[in-house]
């Protein structure tokens, strides 16, 4: 091990003795092409033609060069191994469901024990203002796994901003097809209603094939994300949130023609995005109406520990309605044991609605960070809403679900 | 527009030549897709909203232009490829060409590390000229990629390894390895 990692160093070092290569241009001369090229009618044209030149002249050398390849058996090419990539959530889906008839249908909130849904969550204030009555608290997380009459469809919209993503888990009937489903969601999502952007995604047939971990979206040709670099930042981000649970690896784009590939504003053509898996997140509250608020995930440097994640639970950034979902008085040490994550509340823990949510948010963020349960010490209530405190408690299923009732 | 490409240029114009040029190695093709860099910048820098940095978000618009002129470049192969039924090695071409004069000057190790960089992935190129030549962090590289850091750190020790692994054959067979 030692010997690698010195090897590591000394190609490094390598690497560092390359040396700095000089455009030789002046500043004027640069800016009056990019401006001649840019005053050009169509400024792809000039993409098109720089390519077909370089191919014709690269394909008499490839073929020139791939001849004794050929007769070269013993060379080998590295590969990124993607295979590698560790996926830490759990919440897969059967997605092979049969066609079902279409039905009228519409949006529900279902009361159960153990599974609650919450897009009329109370506004903070509300949450300080009383102790609300047990029976009442509701909870931002599917806890368990989904019953056997019900799927669970990942979707995904950016707030209002097209800063951050917001997950949410829909709850359909078990015989509905998730794939095509994602197609009827415009009837069902309320966007203005609880202050998120418009679902990017509507007529993008997704299709996925689980035993390669590929996703193929299919977009139609018209399709265009716009020239900002924040939208080509969240079409991204929103798929890789969509097909993550899936445990979905890699997301293949084309367009109905048939072509590979789309268009993604200032990053150009992009035919295929990575889903990573092991990203860890900070579960905040995003709320931009009176009525609903959202759990969203926050990306945090690998180098954040889940002690740091889940004290910058009591930050918020209201700019871009996002809140803290751990009240700022709350004090907490953390320990782990394995894979289970000891919280130990020191502040006053009464058992209110802002309690679930901070219960919420942090087994979601410990989630994220590989943990498969939580134990909360210290805490005078023995239950607050869904959760029984006094033993340990297991991850969630899912965030943010909506149940959709098609009968 | 003028404001926004004097900033670009004189904070920035040097290293992003010399990301694109160390990736695709051909000065005009550099000097091609660095305008083409500009122009996207300048079309798309009033909607740029902070959520990166300028210099993160520059040269993850420059690492998006370059990987896509490669699949261009492999699409291209690809059709020769199935028309003479090659193997999957045919889809990698080796940097034959002459080589630039800034490299040409520097000792044989030197040479062969500039030469053999095109023995790793596009993902393995770009982490280790944005980490070892540009000097980045590998924060800023997780940025400018879309990468998280592990994935940064996997790929950076998968790209050493090749490295070091053609330079090892280079040095056993006394010659190049292709």
């Amino acid at each position: 091990m030692k010997s690698s990692n010195e090897e590591e160093r000394k190609m490094i070092e390598k690497l560092e003795q390359l040396p700095t290569i000089k455009h030789d241009i002046s500043k004027e001369e640069l800016y009056e092409r990019i401006s001649a090229k840019m005053d050009q009618p169509s400024s792809g044209k000039q993409k098109k033609v720089l390519i077909p030149v370089i191919g014709t002249i690269s394909a008499f050398a490839i073929v020139l060069l791939l001849i004794p390849m050929l007769v070269n058996n013993g060379s080998n090419q590295a590969t990124e191994d993607s295979s590698n990539n560790q996926a830490t959530e759990d919440n897969t889906l059967d997605v092979a469901q049969e066609e079902s008839t279409k039905k009228e249908s519409n949006l529900s909130q279902k009361e159960e024990p153990n599974r609650t849904t919450d897009n009329e969550e109370k506004t903070e204030e509300e949450q300080a203002e009383s102790m609300a009555p047990e029976s009442s608290l509701k909870s931002h997380v599917v806890h368990d796994e989904p019953a056997s009459d019900e799927s669970i469809l990942y979707m995904a919209l950016a707030d209002r901003q097209g800063q951050y993503t917001i997950p949410l888990s829909i709850v359909i009937p078990e015989d509905e097809n998730i794939a095509s489903f994602y197609n009827k969601l415009d009837d069902y999502l309320q966007e203005d209603e609880w202050g998120v952007s418009n679902y990017l995604f509507q007529d993008v047939l997704f299709e996925m094939d689980e035993a390669n971990g590929i996703v193929n979206a299919t977009f139609p040709d018209d399709f265009n994300v716009g020239q900002s670099s924040a939208m080509a930042t969240m079409f991204e981000q929103l798929l890789i949130t969509m097909f993550r649970p899936y445990q979905m690896d890699l997301i293949k784009l084309q367009q109905e023609e048939g072509n590979q590939g789309i268009e993604v504003g200032p990053y150009g053509m992009i035919d295929e995005i990575e889903i990573i898996h092991d990203t860890n997140f900070a579960y905040k509250l995003y709320r931009a109406s009176d009525e609903h608020q959202f759990l969203i995930p926050i990306p945090q440097d690998e180098s954040v520990t889940i002690a740091n994640a889940l004290e910058d639970l009591k930050q918020s950034d209201e700019t871009f309605n996002v809140f803290n979902s751990v009240p700022t008085n709350t004090e907490f040490t953390v320990a782990e044991t394995g894979n289970t994550l000891e919280i130990t509340i020191t502040s006053t823990f009464e058992p209110t609605q802002e309690m679930v949510t901070m219960i919420d948010a942090i087994m979601m963020t410990a989630k994220s960070f590989g943990y498969r349960m939580v134990q909360f010490e210290n805490v005078t209530v023995d239950k607050v809403g869904p959760y029984i405190l006094t033993e340990p408690i297991q991850v969630p299923n899912a965030v943010n679900p909506i149940h959709i009732n098609t009968n | 527009m003028r404001i926004v490409f004097d900033e670009i240029y004189e904070k920035y114009h040097q290293d992003l030549y010399q990301f694109i040029f160390y990736m695709v190695k051909d000065r005009q093709i550099t000097a091609d897709l660095v305008q083409d860099v500009y122009m996207k910048v300048l079309q798309s820098y009033d909607s740029f909203k902070g959520d990166s940095s300028i210099k993160t978000w520059l040269f993850s618009i420059a690492r998006h232009i370059t990987i896509d002129y490669f699949r261009s470049q492999t699409r291209k192969r690809k059709r020769i490829k199935d028309f003479f039924n090659w193997t999957e090695k045919g889809e990698f071409i080796p940097d034959k060409g002459p080589l630039p004069e800034e490299i040409a000057v520097q000792n044989e190790m030197i040479q062969q590390v500039y030469r053999y960089l095109d023995h790793c992935t596009p993902d393995q190129k770009s982490v280790l000229i944005l980490r070892f030549i540009q000097l980045f962090s590998i924060q800023e590289t997780a940025e400018i990629l879309g990468f998280s850091i592990s994935k940064v750190k996997t790929t950076q020790h998968r790209g050493l390894k090749t490295l070091r692994t053609y330079l090892l054959q280079h040095e056993q067979e006394g010659g190049d390895v292709v």
